[in-house]
Order: C-alpha cells, then structure tokens, then sequence
C-alpha cells in the first residue's frame, strides 16, 4: 500500500527469489524533519536488483526517501528495512558501516574531495566501504564510464559532465549492492544526461545492484518500467 | 586512502596556509626551545664552576661581588685581606683545603690568578703542555687564554693593571715566563692565566707604578680599611714577608735571565705586609655549610660567600629576563596555535561537503574526528620539528661561533624541558583542532549535501 501521495506503476515484474530477502521494505514508514511529515506511511516494497524511477515534484519527498534508505534519517512510525537490516536497530557506526559496505549514493552534485584526484576519489571511496584500493577495479570502472583519461586529475579541472561520470565510478567501483542516485541528471546537458541514466542503468544491470533513482527530469523518464511517483499534492 | 594521507593531501591542498601555520609553530617554539637551551648552557656553566668551591673568603663587602670576582673572574675584586689570616681557616677543624688567590692584574683582558696548583684540582684542570708553575714570575695559560693571546711555551710578557683588553698600566719590570698551558676544560679556568700567589704579591709590592689602587678595586671601603696599600712604600714591616725569601731565592735562580732585575727590585724595594684577594675553602663536613661564613662573619676582618648561594640569588635576578623573553615566545605560541584553530575551522567550513560525503561512503562519526585532528598533528609535529631544528640550528652555529672566537665550549644538545615544550605545544595544537573535530563528527549529512 502506498499513502494517499503516492502509487507505485507499475508492479515488479521479476518474482523475487525464494528465501531471499528484499532490498527495500517500507512499511507505513513516515518521515519529516522536525515533526514535520514529508512522507506519510508509504509502503514499498523494491525486490533485489530492480530499478526504480522515484518522481514527483520538487518537495515530494524524493530526496527524503533516500535520506531514509541511506540510513540518515529514522520513520518516525513504521519501519523501514534495507536488505532486511532496520537500520533503526544500528547503533551509528554499525550504520555508517552498513552503508559503506553495501550502499552508494550518486548526487545531483558531485562532491568529489577537491584535494584528490580522480583515482584517489575511488580509492577513497574503497577504502571507506572497508575495501582494499583495487587499483584494477579502479582503473577498469573508469575505463568503462570514459574517464580514464582523467584519472590523475583533480576534480576541478572537469568538466560538469565529466565530474559526474567520475561520481557514477566511485559509487560503482565498491561494487554496491543498493545504488542509490539523488537526481543525477538534473544539471548535465541532454548528451550528459542520457549518457549518465544509461550508464547507470547499464552498470547497475551489470553488478546485479539494485537502482533507485529519483529525478523530476523528464528526459530519463522513459527509461524505468517501474516508477514511485511522490507527492502529488507536494510543495517545492 | 588513509586518514593519514588524506589529512596530508588536503595539507598540500592549501600549501600556502599550512606552511604560514607551520612557520608560526615552529618560531614560537624556536624562541622557547632556545631560551631553554641558552638559560640551561648558562645555569650548567655557572653551577659547574660554583660547585667546585664551597665558600669564598675575602675583604667584607659584597658577597655576590666576591664570589663573582674569584669564582668566576668576570667583576672587579672587593679588596684584599691580611694574608694572615689563613691561619684563622688552616687551622679550623671545619676546614679541608684553603686555596689562596691573588689578584689584581691581566694580560690582554685574561686575568693573572695567583694561586697555588690545587686551584686545578677543583675543576680537573690538566697540563696540555709544559709544567705547573713553580718559582715567582713562572706563569701558565689556560686553553682559551693561550689560544686568544698566542702565547705558548718559553714565551714571555709583562702583567697590566685591571682586566682592559685595551691594556692598563703594565709592570715592564716583571716579566712572566709561560711554563705551561692547560688542556681544555670547559670551566673558568680556560680563560685564566696561573702564577704562585707570590708572583702577584712581588709584583705589585715592588713595582714603582704600583703606587696607587688596583683599578678593578671596586670597593673603596675595603681601601679605606687598607690604607697603607697607597704609602706601602714608607713602610718598614715586611721583614716577616712571606714572599722574600721566595724571592730571594728567585735572585738567586740562574735559570731565569731576569733575575738581577728581581734582585736589584728586591733591594731597592720597601714591602708591606702580605695580602690576599681570597681564599678558596673546602669544607671537611657539610656543618661547615651553615656554621662557618656566620663565624667568620662575626669574628673576622673577612666575609664568607657561598658561590652556590650567590649563584641562586643571580639566576633569581637573570630569571626574570629570561622569564619576559619566554612570556613573549609563550604569546608568539599560542598566537601561532590561534592561527592553526582558525585555518582548520575555515578549512572545516570549505570542506563540509567533502566531510558529509565520507560519512555516505561509510565513515564513521570517530573517522571525521580524527581526519581533523590528525591533520591538525600533522602541522604542529611539522612546526614543532621545525621549531627545533632553527632553535638547534643557531644554538649549533653559537657554538661554533663561540668556539671559533672565544674558545667557549657550549653544548647545542637538548635542554631539559624541551620534552614538555613539545608535549605541550603537541597538545595546543590537538586542543586547536578540537572545534573543527567535533563539528565534523556532528555533521548534518542531509542538509549538507543538499546544500543547507
């Protein structure tokens, strides 16, 4: 069941294998910040490796839900389970933890660390899973998104587009079993964009990750059959 | 990426601010560090040559003058006192050892110490090269007064009144004879130049020139008691002189081409009674620490002063110099550690987002905390490190200077309370980073990364 803001369209259409637990499980969740509700006992359910298109208006809630699957943010009623883990139950090192082992977030900004370059970034986003630096994973990973020719560059010397690929590789290269994107696309041209959707779809498909993705760009719309649309009646 | 290597890489990301933190560090504790390596060379110098005389005897006056004066030769005597008087000290069952010392003259601003060779003994003094002086006139250099001067063995020179580099009145009747010069000792006795205590009394009893007070006489009262020094010559008492026969048998040494010249001085001259700068006293018991200066205080021409004592009252007075000089590096500390806090806080604040996204790859509150702190150490280790190197560096280039124009031995190695200087700064700079670490431990991940 989703609460009166939102509908789920359409169901999975993969059967999730026996035994094996979800990778999202929302239950009447509710989330705000400071008593505040922005969302209201939604229930959802994103079986493992299936990708999710979140929409909604600007206020909806979108960047909210991955708040709360990222582990930032506690429901305030309901509950609301990441592979099966509550991470309302973590203590919050357990949950930093948890989340570097087997999530990874892709802004709508970059924020790369401005002081390392760009395998550095990877490496540092490895290390912080609890992973060795994988120089060959690293490499490989921007050698799949075209950026190996940056991998000594600094951050600021990219371009937007390309800064954002370096972001997609660093979320990619601990290899994460939930990839979440906060609307990756929302300031890349429409080259930059539907390169970015696709390589997310792409490489999510390839790792076997589970994509949630929220966006309110209609350009990349069209590319997820299931779609969580937030917030009907929201605000931005 | 290690916190380590991070902390380094966001170091070198603002090159110009970490090395401006860095350099502020490091003179902060350059200034404290030498101070302390300067003030304990100083207090090490003076306490060794203290410490090897338990108490000075001499004309009364003062005390602090009378240690400075015989102990460590850098002010002008109080006055002398009736060579007699060693009996009083010979014979007191408190007494070990008493040392004479005569004084009065120099030879190119190196002071002329009459004395007897246990003087040497006292600071573990040992001949370079010839022999300790025997018969009057005969003289041996210590290591630095023989290295300044040139003089060596078989040369010859003529003693001046007072301690002028620029030469007083000399005594062109007397000349010395260098018999020796001593090895390097790091003491007093480096920059002095040994004769018997006869020699000294010989020459300034005999010497026509010497008709008037000693220059580096400082205490007029002490020659208002003696005031037969100025008409010694009208005297007719000195039949009992210690030092004639000594000199007379020095008329009669054939060894010493000058000795008609004595001879024809002793004749013509009319001596007074025999005086003594000072004596230098070893006690037999530590009883003798408290009980003897108050006996000869009270019962004698002569004043008692402890040199460990005058030493205290003397590092007590330079302490408070050497405190204003280490309140300003105190303040040039903590203004560099105020600069450290302020450059991590704004760094923090430029970095918030680098912080939150460690935290949604995984890093722990603990982690942000000593990501902050660590870089925070790294500066301060770096200032500190540098800090000691200058404060080593120029006490190292002292030395040498020292050395090469002095021939003063001073050490460049640690001074005791550095290991708390660096303790101390380590934890300012720890302390500097404390706000910034907490803040980035607190982070508020969403509404950072959405740009609140």
């Amino acid at each position: 069941m989703t609460d009166s803001h939102s509908e789920v369209s359409p169901q999975p259409e993969t059967a999730p294998l026996p035994g094996q637990v979800p990778a999202i499980e929302l239950a009447a969740a509710t989330v705000g910040y400071g008593g505040a509700p922005v969302l209201e006992e939604l229930d959802w359910r994103v079986e493992r490796g299936e990708h999710w298109l979140v929409i909604g208006p600007s206020g909806a809630g979108k960047s909210t839900l991955l708040h709360l699957l990222a582990g930032f943010l506690s429901p305030v009623s309901g509950s609301a389970k990441v592979l099966g883990m509550d991470l309302t139950t973590l203590a919050t090192p357990a949950r930093d933890r948890f989340r570097g082992r087997n999530m990874a977030i892709v802004f709508q900004r970059q924020h790369l660390v401005q002081a390392l370059n760009v395998t550095q970034n990877l490496g540092l986003a490895r290390r912080l899973a609890g992973l060795d630096l994988g120089e060959e994973i690293v490499s490989t990973t921007l050698r799949r998104l075209g950026v190996d020719a940056f991998a000594r560059t600094r951050p600021g010397e990219l371009s937007v587009g390309e800064a954002q690929r370096v972001a997609l590789a660093r979320a990619l290269v601990v290899e994460p079993k939930i990839l979440l994107a906060d609307e990756p696309t929302a300031s890349l041209d429409d080259r930059n964009a539907e390169t970015v959707a696709d390589l997310l779809a792409q490489e999510a498909e390839r790792l076997g990750s589970t994509l949630v993705m929220t966006t309110h760009d209609g350009r990349v719309r069209e590319r997820f059959a299931q779609r969580l649309v937030l917030g009907n009646g929201g605000s931005s | 990426m290690s916190t380590w290597g991070l902390a380094w890489a966001w170091i070198r990301f603002r090159p110009l601010g970490a090395a401006l933190n860095v350099a502020l560090l490091g003179l902060g504790t350059a200034t404290i560090a030498l101070l302390m390596i300067a003030v304990q060379q100083f207090e090490q110098r003076l306490t060794a040559d203290a410490d090897a005389v338990d108490m000075v005897v001499g004309a009364k006056g003062s005390p602090m003058q009378l240690v400075l004066s015989t102990v460590f030769h850098v002010d002008a005597p109080v006055g002398n006192v009736p060579a007699e008087e060693v009996q009083f000290l010979d014979q007191h069952s408190m007494v070990k050892q008493v040392i004479p010392m005569a004084l009065g003259d120099g030879f190119r601003g190196f002071r002329i110490v009459g004395t007897d060779t246990s003087y040497l003994d006292l600071y573990g003094a040992e001949l370079a090269e010839g022999r300790l002086w025997d018969a009057p006139l005969e003289a041996v250099f210590g290591a630095v007064s023989a290295a300044q001067t040139g003089l060596g063995l078989g040369d010859r020179f003529v003693g001046e009144h007072g301690l002028s580099e620029a030469g007083g009145p000399t005594h062109d009747d007397f000349p010395y004879d260098v018999v020796g010069v001593l090895a390097p000792t790091g003491s007093v006795v480096d920059r002095l130049v040994f004769t018997s205590a006869a020699t000294v009394q010989i020459v300034h009893e005999m010497d026509p020139y010497h008709d008037h007070d000693h220059d580096d006489h400082a205490d007029e009262a002490h020659h208002d008691d003696h005031a037969d020094d100025d008409d010694h010559a009208d005297e007719a008492h000195h039949d009992d002189h210690a030092d004639d026969d000594d000199h007379a048998d020095h008329a009669d040494d054939a060894d010493h081409a000058h000795d008609d010249d004595h001879a024809e001085h002793a004749d013509d001259a009319v001596l007074r009674a025999p005086e003594i700068t000072a004596f230098l006293v070893e006690f037999s018991t530590p009883m003798a620490a408290v009980a003897l200066p108050r006996e000869i205080n009270q019962s004698t021409v002569m004043q008692a002063a402890r040199p460990a004592y005058e030493i205290q009252r003397l590092l007590r007075l330079i302490g408070f110099g050497a405190d204003v000089v280490r309140a300003f590096a105190v303040i040039l500390v903590v203004g560099a550690v105020l600069g450290l806090f302020t450059a991590l806080f704004q760094a923090h604040e430029e970095r918030r987002a680098d912080l939150a996204v460690m935290r949604v790859l995984g890093a722990t509150q603990r982690r942000l905390f000593w990501q902050i702190v660590v870089e925070s150490l790294i500066l301060t280790v770096t200032g500190i490190a540098l800090g000691l190197v200058l404060a080593h560096g120029v006490a190292w280039g002292a030395s040498l200077w020292l050395w090469e124009y002095s021939q003063i031995l001073v050490s460049f190695a640690w001074a005791d309370g550095e290991i708390v200087l660096v303790l101390t700064v380590l934890g300012l700079g720890v302390l500097a980073a404390l706000p910034s670490a907490i803040r980035a431990a607190g982070i508020d991940i969403p509404r950072v990364l959405s740009g609140g």
